[in-house]
């Protein structure tokens, strides 16, 4: 299975939002596009969705036009939102109502909207109302109703936007075992970015790639309290310390960000490095 | 697989369950269904003997005509507010992703509107029953006229739904059909009493043809052969209708698709 696109350009009226990308990818990897607000990442997406038609040039799902039926049937697609499901019928109903879209009987669709619901940590609210779920579990849904015809591709938009620790630990690992496909997400946020195997720096066009992310320095001001291991801290200045871990210790310590950074942490400065070259981001403009 | 269960997700899932919850609107639904029914019962009653010109009871001719206008009015209605509440909701992306064409999806969407006005139209003909009319069915006929009848309402379902996609509000489709089925489809009063361009108008509107077939073969058992003229113009406007529909569904996606505008409301 791959994706490629070529060529591609898409405008909206006067302003571009895909200006000229040429990529491939292949089945095994995870592939994270990174880039500021309004850098096309979302419509770069729908593009391969086959919901967006481009301008010029194509994207191929397996060889097949994405716009194709047959190109769509193995592809799930997920942006956040908190419109995107029918808040009026319960989560077992939105699944396997999407499940049928996609092809399976309804038998089949009520069994993987099983598997799918107990993956995401709803399997209790199956049969409740989507109008009663929190914006995180709609998140989880939404994820849940990507993965409902098991896609070979998964296009996902900022996957684990606004949903809990507990349930991003559960997302993110899930997404970390998806290594018999090709997971392609738009984010902003380095914990989902740590689990790529290729990440694409974009703004309009692919402007910069690299491979995995490797090391995590963080600026912290403010207070801290370390016990774990592989985390270097060195103190810059009274309450100024700088944290150098393993990308993947540092997925533990955003999970577990209470236990090390305590009180009030004044800023956080995120460096990812990744073959010598680094990204540099203030959290809060990762959250 | 496929048919049968997307159906079932269609017309069960994401139109009964969904109608069902808005318990207020079943309500009004059923009483907008009964109502009007006893109303034209006592203008037939208040207008006399002259009123029994038609199919021998004012009664019987309105009991169809309510019967089967639904079909006509309410189900463009209900497609095109359906795709205008999935733009509203956001659901329409992601049902748009899925590998179904166009045609297809807009037809799925299609059938909820259609079975709850087959309740409708029950309910008005049980309630004519219970009002006094008595129905000598010829079943060939009916069905004749029905399936042709189905495949115009259709084809200005997609024109309807084709529509509401391109200009997402104010759908002149739909103002169209209310028009044409209270004014000039034959519902309450039969076209001929209209001034000669209207009629002419009210014959280029499957309705007009499909009211004549429904009363000829449920009031007077009419041989399919005896309602041929209804069924031929009622084919033929099939026919105009469908392809527009699909043409029109057609440019509609692959418009929305281009302008980037599917989730825009």
């Amino acid at each position: 299975m791959s994706v490629a696109a070529i060529n591609l350009r898409k405008r909206f009226g006067s302003i571009v939002a895909i200006d000229g990308v040429d990529f491939s990818a292949e089945k095994g990897e995870t592939i994270a596009l990174v880039g500021p607000n309004g850098a096309g990442k979302t419509t770069l997406l729908k593009l391969m969705a086959g919901i967006l038609r481009p301008d010029e040039g194509r994207v191929l799902v397996n060889g097949l036009d994405a716009v194709e039926a047959k190109a769509r049937r193995n592809v799930g697609f997920m942006t956040p939102m908190d419109r995107g499901v029918y808040w009026r019928l319960t989560a077992m109903d939105n699944l396997i109502f999407f499940g049928t879209l996609y092809g399976l009987s309804i038998r089949d669709a009520k069994r993987r909207a099983g598997e799918v619901l107990e993956l995401m940590g709803l399997e209790d609210r199956a049969n409740h109302r989507v109008a009663t779920f929190s914006t995180g579990m709609m998140r989880r849904l939404e994820l849940a109703r990507a993965l409902m015809h098991d896609p070979d591709v998964l296009l996902l938009d900022e996957p684990t936007s606004g949903i809990d620790v507990d349930g991003r630990r559960k997302i993110l690992n899930y997404i970390r075992k998806l290594r018999d496909r090709l997971v392609i997400m738009a984010s902003h946020d380095p914990q989902e970015i740590s689990l790529a195997t290729r990440v694409l720096y974009f703004n309009k066009k692919i402007v910069d790639e690299s491979g995995p992310l490797k090391i995590v320095r963080m600026l912290v001001k403010g207070r801290i309290r370390l016990s774990g291991d592989g985390i270097k801290v060195t103190k810059i200045n009274g309450d100024e310390f700088i944290l150098e871990m393993d990308i993947n210790k540092f997925s533990d310590l955003m999970h577990e960000a209470p236990n090390y950074l305590e009180g009030d942490v004044l800023d956080v400065e995120v460096e990812v490095a990744s073959e010598g070259r680094v990204m540099s981001r203030r959290w809060r403009q990762w959250e | 697989m496929g048919v049968m269960d997307r159906l079932y997700s269609f017309i069960v899932i994401r139109g009964f369950k969904v109608w069902i919850s808005y318990r207020t609107q079943v309500a009004l639904n059923l009483a907008s269904w009964s109502l009007p029914v006893f109303i034209y019962y006592f203008i037939g009653i208040a207008l006399g003997p002259g009123a029994a010109s038609l199919r021998g009871s004012y009664v019987a001719f309105v009991t169809v005509g309510l019967a089967f206008q639904g079909y006509f009015s309410s189900s463009i209605t209900t497609l095109a507010g359906r795709i205008r509440n999935e733009e509203l909701i956001g659901t329409l992306e992601y049902d748009i992703a899925a590998p179904l064409n166009p045609i297809s999806f807009m037809m799925y969407s299609s059938t909820w509107g259609l079975a709850i006005n087959s309740i409708n139209a029950l309910m008005t003909l049980l309630i004519g029953l219970g009002l006094g009319v008595r129905y000598h069915v010829d079943w060939i006929s009916w069905l004749l006229v029905m399936l042709l009848y189905l495949v115009s309402i259709i084809g200005l379902n997609l024109i309807a739904g084709a529509t509401v996609l391109i200009v997402k509000q104010g759908n002149p489709v739909a103002l169209f059909a209310s028009v044409a089925s209270n004014l000039l489809g034959g519902t309450v009063f039969p076209v001929t009493v209209l001034p000669k361009a209207l009629t002419d108008i009210s014959y280029a509107i499957p309705l007009t043809w499909a009211l004549d077939g429904f009363r000829s073969s449920m009031l007077d058992a009419a041989a399919p052969v005896s309602l041929i003229k209804d069924l031929v113009s009622l084919a033929l406007l099939s026919v105009i209708y469908l392809a527009v529909g699909v043409y029109l569904t057609y440019f509609a996606f692959s418009r929305i698709m281009r302008e980037g505008s599917v989730q825009q409301y």
